[in-house]
């Protein structure tokens, strides 16, 4: 069938790929549970780190807040930081994914599922932090409007405010996104587990679930219309949710008078190294989901390849960033300023900007080469460091601003403290226990997508049976 | 899953419907049977079959509309919360601000905008295709859990007027792809 | 988080361990009480619980308020909790919640130092100055400030022990009866009294009637905290034993050699403020300049105009170089010791007649002699210095004490207030001695070392719980009248003596009237006595100053012979917050930085950056100190302004009582002393021992960076505000009518000295949160004092780099950046300019801390309020919110002062008058240093300090309108070319 495959989708989809075997190679994963023991063992890990991450919340409401290393100067930490990494991560992937499908780059069908969901558990993620980093975090509520005995609303100037709003609203986008994405591969897993149910007799209860949650989807043609409708208008907002969302967790730092904080470029700053840190995690989840389930038919190299190109693209607006702070920092010339960027390069958490230098913007440059562009191994390596590098980035813009601003006097040092360092892994054990058990249930990769993929080349599936 | 139970041979009638291979086929049996008016025409695909709207004559949904609507009621809707809030309802003196620092107010507006355009687009979407609905009369269409992998059915039901069952299988057997099956389907 | 099963355990280990069984066994013996059993019940299990908080510390709280029970219930007779219990009928006078001021005095080496009590429901809460009192004028110290704290410490000794278990009065009475009778059949031989030094007329008076009653009676007083010998150099030089008195009013010209008329010390009140007013007046004519010349750095060389610093060898001899100086050969050499000679021999000789020379307590009586000669021949005695009786009555030493009992010659020891097997210099072995002693009887505020090796101990009443006098430095006698009844039953030292010498024990107030009583009219003594009660003095009773006549210079009593090569020189001063020790189980003076070194909850050993740097030590380096044969180990700390080869030991710490709040921080300097020169100790030397400690300190970074944080204003400079107040702004300008709080802070008059930092935390519950906290960098005074090093003054370089305070409150920004973070409202702006915190409302987010460009805000990190013992939540402001865990606080300008004149004034119609309110750190302030008051109200002093040309704003160029503003310091007409950045 090699020869139906056209020039748009040429390198897209393997060649023995038809219609149905699309269908059967991803829902097999969700139906048939191909890799039993390893997942277990990796949900076991992940699970780890949930109870980790229970411990450490439980702990910190205990004791409060100061079981983390923080003091004053240095009132956010790991904890802020974390959460804008986290955020970061989420809205990078958001972004990329809705961007791609508004652009109607149709070879985004592979990553589109994996994109989203990574947006959508990274946000979960991320969403834990705004409340426990609070010293009471039990009347978190009270950042919200909600009708009170003392009539008082939040103090809507405040950009915590905004990104109480924030969170909310991109949770909410990123699910409906999700969703919308993902119901017509409920329908092609509910008709699965019907078949699989008649030909063995097991899975009932399965196909009865992914009947219901299919929501009764028959694919008719006045469904579809409207579906693709919602789907990019979804997607539209998405986008927009993303900058304003990045512009007031940049706000919250940039509207202050805080030497290395004020500073209209952040923002922007802020927008590009999220979707940068995005990007890379989602490239690199990609290639190893790749070699797991060995989608090497869906997630092709040529994939690879486009994923080299943003990351390396993105990585050159992210250095020009940095270039572009320090440049008119110099040209400033204020005392404060340059004094702060004097010790985000030599002072004591000197350590986070080498590794912005040395894990963010410099392996991209590897991807001038065609044979790394083409290498999985590369690509993991690379997206990893570049998506750590990046929280040292948060780490170097909140930390050493607040160690010391102004006053000599006020400055103290900063360690990171154990329960802080043990509370970020519980995030990331939380992150990856979701994102196994969506791995688990839900098609790794969109169905639909791949098929409409393989349908842009006429008569190509037709053939299948 | 209906196609599982069987029917009383009176049951209400439904629809009739062609089961093809592929997209072609279908979009050519749906364009030959709009003009000759047999009835309400639906068609089922695994994916959306590119040129069947225009086919089926499905013109732009409101939707668009629908979701600006919503975004830009979201955002007046919070700008005026903010401003009610801290200039009218309660006001204080924060950092020596103005009572109506509106600029403050855009970013949360528009982050509830974008949740308030999503969430009703969602709705919407679900609404005007009656979803969810679970037990559908196509789904008593033979073979129908296979319009989800790789089977296209075309339905003629009962529009303003009821439907001449021969006349529409008749059409169906004159297409230029003959269906793969035909069935009359029960409600 | 260490958690608190290891402080459980480390205690036990500690416990078993056996350091002081003495004092253990009475914990036994408490444990047998059903009280102390019930309260280890209820409160171990919440133990744990303490993990989180301040691990070791609040630990001990909790053992503390444990005694507290246990001791209450030992001392049956006057159940001191029982004054705690709300009164069911209104005593009369005392109106609920109403605050009620008592005159009274503070008591600091033995002399008074006059101040006001305020008490609310019956409790003591809050020390304030004393306006009608000639001496402090409205000042406080630290320690007065402090002392309600010891008031209420839950570990001050709670009952009578003998043998260290729980006792009684009545025992102890009928206990030392008979032998007492004994003794004064023998006529007193063998029975000898050690107090403190003593100043107090009817404690004198009743020693003296004891030697009548007694004849062979002798009299010790022991004070480690003085090293000097003012005294002994006066004798010398006149005669009689004086204490100098300086009218810096009436001076243009001080040179201090080691001077330490601003430090800490029973004469820092009254002489700083002398000082700052006399700084103040001289501002418009030509300015009162200081020289200073010192060893190691004090509050006195920091503020000096022109200062330098040598080893003690050299520095004794520096009156003798003036001398010479003045005569005319002016010294020779360019390094830095011979310009400074120049220099301020030219000012002295400039002003013959209007200068002093002064030298500090510290220095050995050939100095103080010299200085005194040197003041002769310029023409100053009789001018500019006096000299008077001092405060201190003269008693026999430690010294002769300890002999007569190694030869046997002491069969019964009473020690009052004094704590000599702790205190002893190392060449003393007065533990050694109390083996030979019969019949010992302690009586002290704690159950300290001494208490452990006597027979008998009782616990002492506080000042504030008890009637008495002393006079203050001037001579003045205070009375100190109770403000609340003893809370563990003790007794007052005249009440002992009572006890031990009379037939029928008089209480205290019987006593004090029957001393002031004699040779007065009876008739005309009631108002007198109301009278003096009401002002906290008896009136006229300052000693007047004597008319002095030089004699001639004996045989050149001569300086110490130059320290020899290699060795270095150990300075022992007594530590700036604990003192000799008498203060360590005080929370907030062992949390309060020292003035300095900005360390806390221990002591360091200052050492010079030269030999710092020579040793390849940094601060916080662990080293060895070997002098003869004892040697001691401490951390360094590098202190700019030490001479070189000269290390500085403070005093009062390394203590090992189980269970006391200061036990285990800091090292013990005492044994390295000699009685003959307590104060300076030369042949030392110093071995670094390669292991480092985490010192607690609250200000890592000293200087100021290049930066304008403190300005200087010279004769002839123009303003010291360097932007213009109304800065372009989008913002709606602030209404002009109203009230406008605002504060303006004198540079130039503060000396560093913490009594504000004190106040504030006593006015607004400021919790202590333990070194490890600190350490974190949790502190939480409202109230800091910046310390900047500089060469702003004299261009001097890291060695003796010039050095600043800058008090560092909230600064009530107009346009504050915290309240924009804050998502909540609970930091806010009210109509008069206030920047409030509201507590309850306040979730945490930390964004307003963030967002300060001044960090003032500090965080409950943890849970430091509810742990404390029950009686020192006993002192707690009711008019001030006690802040619970993960909640934002900061300066408020203490809106509750403000709120309290706010009502009175809407009640009675009129506006507020200018001075009414008064921020418990203005109150506290010395030197007046603080103004505070409404911006808009013209006449009002804060006004006019504002307007003055030396005004200028912290960070003004942000442009954040801040309502605490600071005016630069003095300094006279540059002599030499600008000075370089420190």
């Amino acid at each position: 069938m090699a020869s139906d495959i056209a020039a748009p989708a040429r390198g897209l989809i393997a060649p023995d790929q038809d219609f149905g075997s699309v269908g059967r190679t991803v829902s097999e994963i969700a139906l048939a549970h191909p890799l039993r023991y390893r997942w277990w063992l990796a949900f076991a890990v992940s699970l780890c780190g949930v109870s980790l991450l229970v411990a450490a919340i439980a702990y910190l409401l205990y004791a409060g807040v100061g079981v983390w290393g923080n003091n004053v100067p240095v009132t956010w930490a790991l904890d802020i930081v974390s959460y804008d990494w986290w955020i970061g991560i989420a809205s990078g992937g958001l972004l990329i994914s809705a961007l791609l499908m508004l652009t109607g780059a149709e070879w985004r069908g592979a990553l589109s599922r994996l994109t989203e969901t990574g947006a959508l558990i990274a946000a979960a993620a991320a969403a834990c932090y705004p409340i426990i980093h609070l010293g009471r975090p039990w009347f978190f509520y009270w950042t919200l409007p909600y009708f009170n005995t003392l009539g008082l609303w939040p103090q809507w100037r405040s950009p915590l405010v905004w990104d109480a709003v924030d969170i909310i609203s991109y949770l909410v986008v990123a699910l409906t996104f999700w969703t919308i994405g993902l119901l017509p591969d409920l329908a092609s897993l509910r008709d699965q587990a019907i078949e699989r149910w008649r030909a063995t007799g097991r899975g009932r209860l399965q196909a009865q679930l992914y009947g219901i949650v299919a929501l009764g989807w028959r694919g008719s043609a006045y469904h579809w219309h409207r579906w693709m409708q919602a789907y990019r208008i979804v997607a539209a907002f998405g986008v927009l949710l993303v900058i304003s969302l990045q512009t007031g967790a940049a706000v919250m730092f940039a509207g202050t008078v805080e030497p290395g904080w004020h500073d209209t470029l952040l923002p922007t700053a802020f927008l590009l190294a999220a979707i940068f840190a995005g990007s890379a995690f989602m490239a690199a989840a990609a290639v190893v989901l790749r070699s797991i389930f060995g989608l090497e038919a869906l997630i092709t190299e040529r994939h690879l390849a486009l994923l080299s190109w943003l990351m390396l693209i993105l990585g050159l607006f992210n250095l020009y960033c940095y270039a572009a702070e320090i440049f008119t920092t110099s040209l400033g010339n204020d005392s404060f300023d340059l004094a702060v960027m004097g010790r985000r390069i030599g002072g004591a958490h000197a350590w986070a900007f080498w590794t912005i230098a040395v894990c963010a913007l410099l392996p991209v440059h590897v991807f001038w080469l065609k044979a790394a562009r083409r290498a999985p191994r590369v690509i993991v390596i690379v997206g990893l460091l570049v998506s750590g590098g990046l929280f040292a980035d948060h780490f170097m813009v909140i930390v050493v601003t607040l160690q010391q601003d102004f006053l000599p006097s006020s400055y103290h040092p900063y360690e990171v403290g154990l329960w802080g360092v043990l509370t970020f892994l519980g995030s990331i054990g939380l992150f990856f226990m979701l994102a196994l058990l969506g791995l688990r249930y839900l098609p790794v990769v969109s169905i639909i997508e791949i098929r409409r993929l393989s349908l842009s080349i006429p008569g190509s599936a037709a053939h299948g049976v | 899953m209906a196609s599982e139970r069987g029917h009383a041979a009176n049951a209400p009638f439904h629809a009739i419907a062609a089961q093809f291979g592929d997209a072609e086929a279908l979009l050519d049996g749906v364009r030959a049977l709009r003009i000759r008016k047999l009835g309400r025409l639906d068609a089922y695909s695994p994916v959306p079959v590119p040129g069947m709207s225009e086919a089926l004559g499905l013109g732009r949904s409101a939707m668009t509309s629908i979701a600006l609507a919503a975004a830009i009621f979201g955002f007046a809707g919070a700008m005026a919360l903010c401003i009610y809030a801290t200039a009218y309802d309660y006001v204080f003196d924060i950092g020596g601000r103005p009572r109506v620092s509106w600029p403050a107010f855009v970013v949360p507006s528009f982050s509830f905008a974008m949740l308030c355009g999503a969430l009703v687009v969602y709705l919407v979407m679900l609404f005007l295709n009656r979803l969810p609905r679970l037990n559908h009369p196509a789904f008593n269409i033979p073979e129908f859990e296979r319009v989800t992998r790789d089977r296209y059915f075309l339905t003629v039901e009962a529009g303003d007027q009821p439907i001449e069952p021969d006349k529409v299988e008749a059409a169906l057997a004159a297409l230029a792809v003959r269906p793969l099956a035909v069935s009359r389907v029960q409600r | 988080m260490t958690p608190a099963s290891h402080d459980l355990v480390a205690l036990r280990a500690h416990v078993d361990g056996g350091s002081g069984p003495a004092l253990w066994r009475s914990l036994d013996a408490l444990a047998e009480t059903p009280a102390f059993r019930s309260f280890l019940d209820a409160e171990f299990p919440a133990a744990a619980r303490l993990a989180a908080g301040p691990d070791r510390r609040q630990f001990l709280r909790l053992m503390a308020a444990s005694f507290a029970m246990a001791g209450l219930a030992a001392c049956s007779d006057t159940g001191g909790r029982s004054q705690e219990v709300a009164y069911v009928r209104d005593p009369e006078r005392i109106v609920p919640g109403a605050p009620l001021v008592y005159a009274s005095a503070t008591l600091l080496d033995g002399i008074a130092n006059g101040v006001t009590v305020l008490t609310r429901n019956g409790r003591p809460l809050k020390i304030e100055g004393n306006d009608r009192h000639p001496w402090s004028r409205g000042g406080t110290d630290i320690f007065g400030q402090a002392s309600i704290l010891d008031l209420y410490d839950p570990l001050r000794s709670q009952a009578v022990l003998y043998l260290s278990r729980p006792s009684s009065w009545e025992a102890f009475r009928g206990a030392v009866t008979g032998p007492f009778a004994a003794i004064k059949a023998d006529g007193g031989n063998g029975l000898r009294l050690l107090t403190g030094p003593l100043s107090s007329p009817s404690l004198l008076a009743q020693v003296a009637a004891l030697k009548t009653d007694f004849p062979a009676l002798h009299w010790h007083s022991f004070d480690p905290a003085s090293g000097g010998g003012a005294l002994d150099g006066a004798k010398a030089a006149f005669g009689t034993a004086l204490q100098a008195r300086w009218r810096f009013d009436k001076a243009r010209v001080v040179v201090a050699i080691d001077g330490d008329f601003l430090d800490p010390g029973p004469h820092q009140v009254g002489t700083s403020r002398d000082w700052a007013d006399a700084r103040k007046a001289s501002a418009s004519g030509d300015l009162l300049t200081l020289h200073a010349a010192t060893s190691t750095p004090t509050l006195t060389s920091a503020k000096a105009d022109d200062h330098v610093t040598l080893r003690p060898a050299e520095l004794a001899g520096l009156p003798g170089r003036l001398q010479a100086a003045i005569g005319g050969d002016s010294p020779k050499g360019d390094d830095p010791v011979s310009l400074w000679l120049a220099r301020a021999a030219a000012a002295l000789a400039g002003a013959r007649g209007a200068g002093i020379v002064l030298a500090g307590t510290d220095q050995p009586a050939a100095v103080h002699e010299a200085v005194h000669r040197l003041n002769d021949a310029l023409g100053n005695l009789g001018q500019t210095v006096f000299f008077a009786q001092p405060a201190v009555a003269e008693a026999e030493s430690l010294g002769a004490l300890v002999e007569a009992m190694q030869a046997g010659a002491v069969s019964t020891l009473v020690v009052l207030g004094a704590n000599p097997v702790y205190a002893a210099p190392g060449d003393i072995d007065f533990k050694g001695a109390l083996a030979k002693v019969s019949l010992k009887i302690h009586a002290g505020l704690h159950a300290d070392e001494t208490a452990a090796y006597a027979n008998w101990h009782l616990p002492l009443a506080h000042p504030l719980e008890s009637w008495g006098d002393a006079r203050a430095w001037d001579g003045t006698v205070s009375l100190m009248q109770p403000t609340i009844a003893p809370l563990y039953g003790g007794r007052s030292a005249a009440e002992i003596l009572s006890i031990l010498s009379e037939a029928e024990p008089r209480d205290g107030l019987a006593l004090l009237r029957a001393h002031w009583l004699e040779g007065r009219d009876p008739a005309r003594f009631e108002p007198f006595w109301k009278q003096a009660l009401i002002d906290g003095i008896v009136p006229d009773t300052a000693f007047p100053a004597e008319t002095v006549a030089m004699r001639p210079a004996g045989p050149s009593a001569s300086a110490p012979p130059p320290a020899a090569a290699g060795t270095l020189d150990l300075l022992f001063r007594p530590d700036p917050t604990v003192r000799d020790g008498a203060f360590a189980s005080n929370a907030w003076l062992q949390e309060l930085p020292k003035p300095l070194t900005k360390t806390v909850w221990e002591n360091v050993i200052a050492i010079s950056p030269a030999l710092a740097q020579g040793e390849d030590l940094s601060s916080g380096d662990m080293v060895a100190i070997g002098v003869g044969d004892v040697t001691l180990e401490g951390p360094v700390w590098i202190t700019p302004g030490q001479a070189p080869d000269t290390l500085t030991l403070t005093l009062g710490y390394g203590r090992v009582l189980p269970d006391m709040l200061f036990s285990g921080y800091g090292y013990d300097a005492y044994p390295l002393r000699l009685a003959a020169s307590p104060s300076l100790r030369p042949g030392a030397s110093l071995r670094k021992l390669g292991r480092r400690v985490r010192i607690a300190t609250t200000q890592d970074h000293g200087t100021l960076e290049g930066h304008d944080f403190i300005r200087l204003q010279r004769p002839g400079d123009g303003s010291a505000e360097t932007v213009p107040r109304e800065l372009p702004s989008f913002y709606p300008a602030k209404g002009g009518d109203g009230r406008a709080w605002g504060m303006v802070i004198d540079e130039d008059a503060c000396i560093g000295c913490n009594a504000c930092v004190v106040a504030c935390q006593a006015e607004n519950n400021i919790p202590v949160v333990g070194k490890t906290e600190v350490a974190l960098g949790r502190e939480m005074h409202w109230l800091r004092i910046d310390r900047y090093y500089s060469g702003l003054k004299t261009g001097a370089g890291l060695d003796d780099p010039d050095t600043h305070f800058q008090p560092v409150p909230c600064m009530h920004c107009e346009e504050a950046p915290c309240e924009v973070g804050c998502p909540v409202e609970a930091t806010l702006h009210d109509q008069e300019g206030l920047n409030l915190m509201v507590y309850n409302r306040c979730v945490g987010t930390r964004a307003c801390s963030s967002y300060c460009p001044y960090k003032v805000r500090h965080f409950n990190y943890l849970d430091y309020t509810s742990a404390a013992a029950p009686s020192v939540q006993q002192q707690r402001n009711p008019e001030v919110t006690v802040r619970p865990k993960g909640v934002m606080e900061k300066c408020t300008y203490c809106v509750q002062r403000i709120v309290e004149a706010r009502i009175d004034s809407d009640k009675s119609g009129q506006p507020i008058p200018d001075g009414t309110v008064k921020t418990a750190c203005q109150g506290a302030c010395p030197t007046r240093a603080i103004t505070f008051g409404d911006l808009n109200d013209q006449a009002s002093a804060v006004r006019a300090a504002h307007g003055d040309a030396r005004n200028y704003a912290l960070l003004g160029e942000l442009g954040l309108k801040p309502r605490t503003t600071y005016l630069a310091e003095r300094a006279p007409a540059r002599a030499e070319p600008p000075g370089k950045e420190g």
